[in-house]
Formats: C-alpha cells, structure tokens, sequence
C-alpha cells in the first residue's frame, strides 16, 4: 500500500447493529483490511472471522450477519448493484457467503455504509431502516408470516415510490425464514435471492425480518483519475457484450442454455434417476419466450444486457401466473427435476419460491428426493400428510412447499435440509439424497459429468461454488486455454487456481455476467480506489480469501471426510449423453492435485508458511484443532 | 428541427445507467439523487410490470419554467438544441418553476437551495450515450410542446389513472 488509501470508491464506514441490546453504532473501517480484502465477500469473510465464536449453533445469538458492498458497487461500472452477505451456514455449521443482485447494494451505499454487522437477537420481530447515515430499529409484528413480495410493497409504500428523490430498496425474508426453515434464504428488491447457506433462517433466528436502504450520499472517486476510471467503465460495458457470457446470457438469458446442457447431460431429471425427459422442444428459449410467456424487460442496477424479463404465462395449466423469467438452475430444478414438463409451471413455482422465501437448490432436491422416494414406497402417502408427491404432480409440491415454509407436520423434518431430512427419515433415503459437504445442496445441474461443476462445490469453502466451472471453456485472465474435459490431476489444478481469480472477481462484487478482461476490471479499481494492484496481487488477494475461508471452516472443524459428496452424486447416470461417466474412482487424486496447487497438506490444511505469506498470521491458531 | 432527447419510455429497462452518467456528468459524483433525469419504475398493479418511465426536462417550445421565473434566471440559449437553461447566480430559489414545471423535471438542490435541470450537457447529454436499450437517443425530433396534445403519452395516462383511481378509493372510504 503506497500513500493514501483509499482515494475513492469507499464510503469507509461500516454499521454495527446489536440486535439483543438496541444500540446502533458506526465504525470506520480499517484502510489495511479494505486493501488486503478490497470487499464483498473478501472483507465480509475478514469481518466474521474476527467476529466469530467457534464452535457456535448456527442459531446462537452471539453469531453475526455481515453485509458488504464493494469499491465498485453503486457506480457506472455495470451490474454494480450486488450485495454480500455471509454468516454461519445453517445447514452444514461452516462458512456461507452468498451474493444478490438488483439494487440493494448500491442503496446501502448510497445510505453511507459499506458494511453492515448485525449481531445478537431482537426480542420480537423488527426491521432495520438506513437512511442517509442513520438507522432506526422498527417494530415489524404487522409484517409477521407475509411473503417477501407483500414485505417489499409495504416498506416501499411507507418510506417512498421510486422517483427523483426516493430510492428504496427492501431485503427481506419471508415466512419460511420467520419459521427458521435451515434453507430460508434472504429476498431483496421483488425476486433477487441471496440464496446459499440458509443466511435467511440466520435472519429469522434474530427476529430481524427485513433491512430498508434508501439515501442520497455521493459515492467519491480518485480525483486525480476521473477521466480514466471513466474510459475504463467504458471499456469495461463493451468488453462486457463480447465475451461469451456476453454474447449468449445477454441475449437469451441463461435459458438459453437449457438445450445445450441437456445435450451433454447436464440437466437433473427426476433426482438425477435418468438424463432423459419428453418435449424438450418446450424448453427451448424461442418457446419459453415467444409462445409460453409474454414479458417486459427488467434490468438490475446498471446493467448493460436485457437479459432479464418480468414475465406473465400465457399457456398452459398456470395461464396468468407472474412473476421474474426463470433461470436455468430454476427451470431444470422446478421443471424436469421434479418431472414437470411445462415452462410456465416453473414460472409459477419460482414466484411462490421467493415470496416464501426459499433456497431452490436445496428446496428441488428435497422435493424431488421424496418424490423419488413415495415412487419407490419409502414413504407412504400416510407418511407425507396424505399429499400425493407424485412425479410431476404440481398442486402436491406447492403444498409440499408451503407446508415445509411453516414447518407443518412433514415440513418439520423436510425444513431441515436434505442431509439433515434424509437421515431422520432413514430406510433408502440416505442413499438418493443429493447434497455435498455433508450438509448442503448443489447447484442444480446434474453435476456427476459436468466435472468443474461438482469439484468445484465439493471442495467450496464457502457454501456455493467457489472456482470458475471450467469444463466447457477456458479461462484469457488465468492463461488456461484447455477446458477440464475430464477427471484427472488438470481438474483440481485449474480448479485450485480458478478459484483464487473467482475470489478476487467476489471482493470486486459486480455481476458476474458482466465480466471484462482482468486488465480492464483490475485497472477500473485503480483509477476509482487511486490503488496499484496487478494480476499477481489480484491473484494473491483471491488466494488469501480461499484461504481464510478454509481456516474459518478448520476452525469450525471440518476435516478432509467434508470434501465428499452423498452416494447418489457418486453413481454414474444410467442413460443419456453422459451414460457411465462419473468423478468418483478418481475422486482421491483429484483431491490431492487440488491440494497440491492449493499449498496444503494432504488432508487439506493451509501450511503455516503459507497462512504467514498470505498475511494471515492471526488464523495460524486455528491450525492446532 | 432541433435536436434533442428522444424518449421511448416503452424501451426502458429500469437499468438507472442514465442516472448515474448524468450525476456524474454534472456533479462529479456518482448520486442518483443529484441526476437530472430519473428513471422511474412501477412495481406493483396490473401486468405488464414493472413500468418504467423515464422523467426529464424535454426543453418545451412554450416552456411553462420560462415564463414563470420572476427574475429572467431560466432562458433559452440560442444554439441549434434550442435548449433551456438555468442562470444559478441570479435565482432566488422561489420555486415556482418547479410547480410549473408538468414534468416534475425542474429539481431544487437542498444544499444550494437554487434549482437545477437538465441542460443536454452541453450539447452532448451523458445518459443518451450510456443507455444499452435505446430508450434514450439524442436526436433531431420535433419541439415539444407542454400542453394537451403532447401529454397523451403512455406514462401519463398511467399515472393520471394511477391519481383517479386513488382519488375514487378515497371517496368510496368516506
């Protein structure tokens, strides 16, 4: 670090809120830590390692929420609108770091703050309300059991529309966080999730049920480098249309890949009990956009696609159903996962999902598991509350939905998550259960041969993925050229090093989708920060937070047995493109590859050395246990 | 003709791209809340939505700002935009442009307690470069008018059905 720091970008003030006790408190925030971690995830992971008590039940109250925005976040570098927020991972213990999109993240920033730390547990339920520099605890009973959408309307109604003047955003969490269901996710702006790790039930287990941002403080720049931080922004919204994310998401969604990754056997059919499924033409994106629904655009904070869409059904048993176009993840998941064929069902479940406010990745696995399990008679229909969780029987899942957002009867065990579910309900379950890291679900793809995809979540430290998934393209920044085609020694060695660039790409916290040359992203944080990074201290910052990820989670006791994934995810599909291919007999080298380039030990420990290079001598303790 | 903002609201996508250009443009800073133009978006109603439209001065013929200021601190330049513009040392921030305004575009500044609007930037207005979806072209279009005829535009009749309907609601509670 050279001269002052920051020059701009920062806000440099963060917002400690306790929760038991009332008090709201401002600190300025470290210039050395916001150099070492730059934000995001980086410095929230920072923030609650410092913060955190080992050892803790996820719902203690002596755990903490950390929000944090980035330099970047709030100006014109686009998708500049993202939040991320990490806490204790409910489900499995271990560190959860999770990003959403839309507007939040640059509200609170124009609200003052570039962190916010909440901690302890209210007595009874109340929101948060940040304007301009200042914050007030509310009481929120009349918000109580509302979905996240009713949520949303009523604090905007109260603290102002959109318009020259009011700029409002909500987080909230809805009934299911409430009800400390351990996949409740956090919901802002109508339908942007900040899904992984369950941070919402962590929300709801402190009686917090939404944060309101709104403000109208200046976000400063370098002075010196206005013109260039300019042109790079610039530069950067073209780059952003000429990558490959670029040319197919900014245009057709990530829809637009449905086709294609069913073609190589990558959709999740029926609990990925097969690869095949009938009327795949309805899946194709012409058809989900033209015929199937009708849509107006709807555009995230600063962002130079038109690739999202507010959608209404226009076909099918769920005509005039609303809500955001699906994803991909979503359509496979609420579609052929669960043996439903139609796209404007999907819709309609996706719309429920968030307004319950619900993890999709944990919550399609779940369901489809106990679909496949009433299928194979594991459970009787006596056994589920007389619900007839057949394949593709939408009313049940909406019930079923409903009924695990309120921990009702059968909802109570399947609230806990697929791993915690399956192992209560015993018999067979174990053994069709999809999950990673002995706790929570992947992302929904069917990862057995989409090898970046399912290494990648079995060594994340952080809940979700973690690395670049590799195995279709490769990587300008990183210099890799070969995609990962198969699972060898190459595959942990790209994965290792893909994750220290998606780390850094994490503390610069933009969109993902609007990636641009690491020259062009690195130099855009010089000239707004007045910093000097280069790659090489990009790559190290990303390595550093890998790293103390992996500490966090050592610290909280996970040993090498956590790098696994359940039985179900190691059998190789049975039909399909990708018939007989699977990660699991040489699953160990990988491993050891991944450790290898990582510099850790052999069961998966940072060395000291290595923890002192990286300047993360305080977490060399946490080796010991 | 005179070129100027063309404005589709229909194409918006609520991006707020246009915002940010024009805060930073003019006050170096990146503060929506210092931006000359707002993109407004509906949420909630009746699909299709949201709506966004898009709120700026669009530099009248018979600016209504024009020919309420008492002391002559808002004139139109002379140059080929045709456009309309604020002298800052000589208002008194009275504000009465601000209620004559139909656009709610003419904005007071807090700090300043002076008004401020959109003046296309010079001649080469921020926002029209920085929008992805072509809602904002600077152009040669018509001159705009501030009366009757011109205001049969989608956003207006939203928001006056918006009014009505609010103003039925509160007659049938009383």
């Amino acid at each position: 670090m050279k001269g002052q720091f920051p020059k701009g970008g920062y806000m440099g003030k963060a917002l400690r809120v306790d929760l038991s006790s009332g008090k709201i408190s401002e600190e300025k925030i470290d210039p050395q830590l916001l150099y070492e971690y730059i934000g995001g995830s980086g410095l929230g992971t920072r923030l609650l390692y410092d913060e955190t008590i080992p050892g803790l039940d996820p719902y203690d109250a002596r755990n903490c929420i950390v929000i944090a925005v980035g330099p970047l976040t709030g100006t014109l570098v686009p998708g500049s609108g993202i939040y991320s927020i990490t806490g204790r991972n409910t489900l499995t213990g271990l560190l959860a770091s999770a990003q959403s999109n839309g507007f939040f993240g640059a509200r609170l920033k124009h609200a003052g703050y570039d962190v916010l730390i909440v901690c302890g547990k209210a007595e009874k339920l109340v929101y948060l309300h940040i304007v301009d520099g200042k914050a007030t605890l509310e009481d929120a009973s009349r918000l109580a059991g509302k979905g996240t959408f009713d949520t949303d309307s009523w604090l905007r109604r109260k603290y102002g529309e959109d318009g020259f003047d009011h700029h409002v955003s909500v987080a909230s969490i809805g009934p299911a966080g409430e009800n400390m269901v351990r996949f409740a996710c956090l919901a802002n702006d109508r339908g942007h999730i900040a899904a992984t790790g369950g941070l919402g039930a962590l929300m709801g287990s402190k009686k917090l049920k939404a944060i309101v941002v709104q403000g109208t403080l200046p976000i400063p720049i370098d002075p010196a480098d206005e013109e260039r931080f300019l042109e790079n922004t610039v530069r950067w919204r073209e780059e952003a249309h000429n990558t490959g994310m670029g040319k197919t998401t900014g245009k057709f969604g990530t829809i637009g890949s449905f086709l294609n990754f069913h073609s190589k056997g990558w959709v999740p059919v029926k609990n990925l009990t097969t690869n095949i499924f009938p009327g795949t033409e309805k899946f194709h994106v012409d058809y989900i956009r033209k015929k199937a629904h009708r849509s107006v655009p709807r555009s995230c904070y600063n962002c130079t696609f038109v690739h999202c869409h507010s959608v209404q059904v226009t076909r099918g048993p769920y005509k005039g159903a609303v809500g955001e176009e699906v994803e991909y993840e979503i359509l496979a998941g609420f579609g052929p996962n669960w043996g439903i064929y139609d796209p404007g069902t999907t819709t309609m479940l996706n719309t429920l999902n968030d307004d319950l406010g619900m993890d999709a990745k944990e919550l399609t696995f779940l369901v489809s598991m106990m679909m496949e399990g009433y299928e194979k008679g594991f459970v009787t229909r006596k056994d589920l509350d007389g619900i007839d969780l057949q394949w593709g029987n939408t009313e049940a899942a909406v019930e079923m939905m409903k009924r695990i957002s309120r921990r009702e009867g059968i909802g109570a065990i399947l609230a806990e998550g697929v791993k915690r579910a399956s192992d209560r309900l015993g018999g067979g379950f174990p053994d069709i259960a999809v999950y990673v890291k002995k706790g929570n679900a992947p992302h929904i793809h069917d990862p057995r041969s989409r090898w970046g995809t399912i290494f990648n979540q079995v060594v994340s430290n952080a809940g979700s993925q973690e690395a670049q998934d590799l195995t279709a393209r490769g990587s300008a920044d990183l210099e890799i050229d070969k995609p990962t085609a198969d699972p060898d020694e190459y595959l942990g060695a790209v994965n290792a090093k893909s994750a220290w660039w998606r780390q850094f790409q994490e503390c610069l916290i933009y969109c993902y989708y609007q990636t641009a040359t690491g020259k062009t992203m690195i130099e855009t944080l010089n000239t707004l920060t007045g910093s000097d990074y280069d790659m090489e201290q990009a790559l190290k910052i990303g390595r550093r937070v890998v790293n103390l990820m992996r500490m966090f989670n050592i610290r909280e006791g996970m040993t090498k047995g956590h790098d696994s994934f359940s039985p179900r995810l190691g059998t190789p599909p049975v039909d399909g493109p990708a018939m007989g291919k699977t990660i699991a007999p040489t699953f160990e080298r990988v491993l050891q590859s991944y450790y290898k380039t990582s510099g850790w030990d052999q069961e998966g420990r940072p060395t000291r050395e290595l923890l002192e290079e990286l300047g993360l001598s305080f977490a060399v303790p946490a080796l010991k246990k | 003709m005179p070129k100027q903002l063309k404005i589709s609201s229909e194409k918006c996508t609520g991006c707020k791209g246009c915002e940010l250009a024009c805060s930073y443009a003019n006050e170096k800073v990146f503060n929506p809340s210092m931006s000359r133009i707002a993109a407004i978006t509906f949420l909630e109603g009746k699909y299709p939505l949201p709506y966004n439209f898009v709120s700026t001065c669009r530099q009248c013929a018979d600016a209504p700002c024009l020919t309420v200021c008492p002391v002559k601190a808002i004139r139109r330049m002379k140059d080929p935009t045709g456009r309309v513009v604020v002298d800052r040392d000589s208002c008194i921030g009275c504000g009465k442009c601000v209620n004559a305004c139909p656009f709610g575009a003419m904005l007071f500044s807090r700090e300043t307690k002076k008004v401020f609007k959109c003046e296309l930037c010079g001649g080469d207005p921020a926002c029209a470069k920085i929008c992805p979806s072509g809602a904002l072209v600077y152009t040669q279009v018509r001159p705009f008018h501030a009366k009757a005829a011109d205001f049969q535009m989608k956003g207006f009749v939203v928001l006056s059905e918006k009014s009505k309907s609010g103003i039925r609601k509160q007659k049938e509670e009383r």
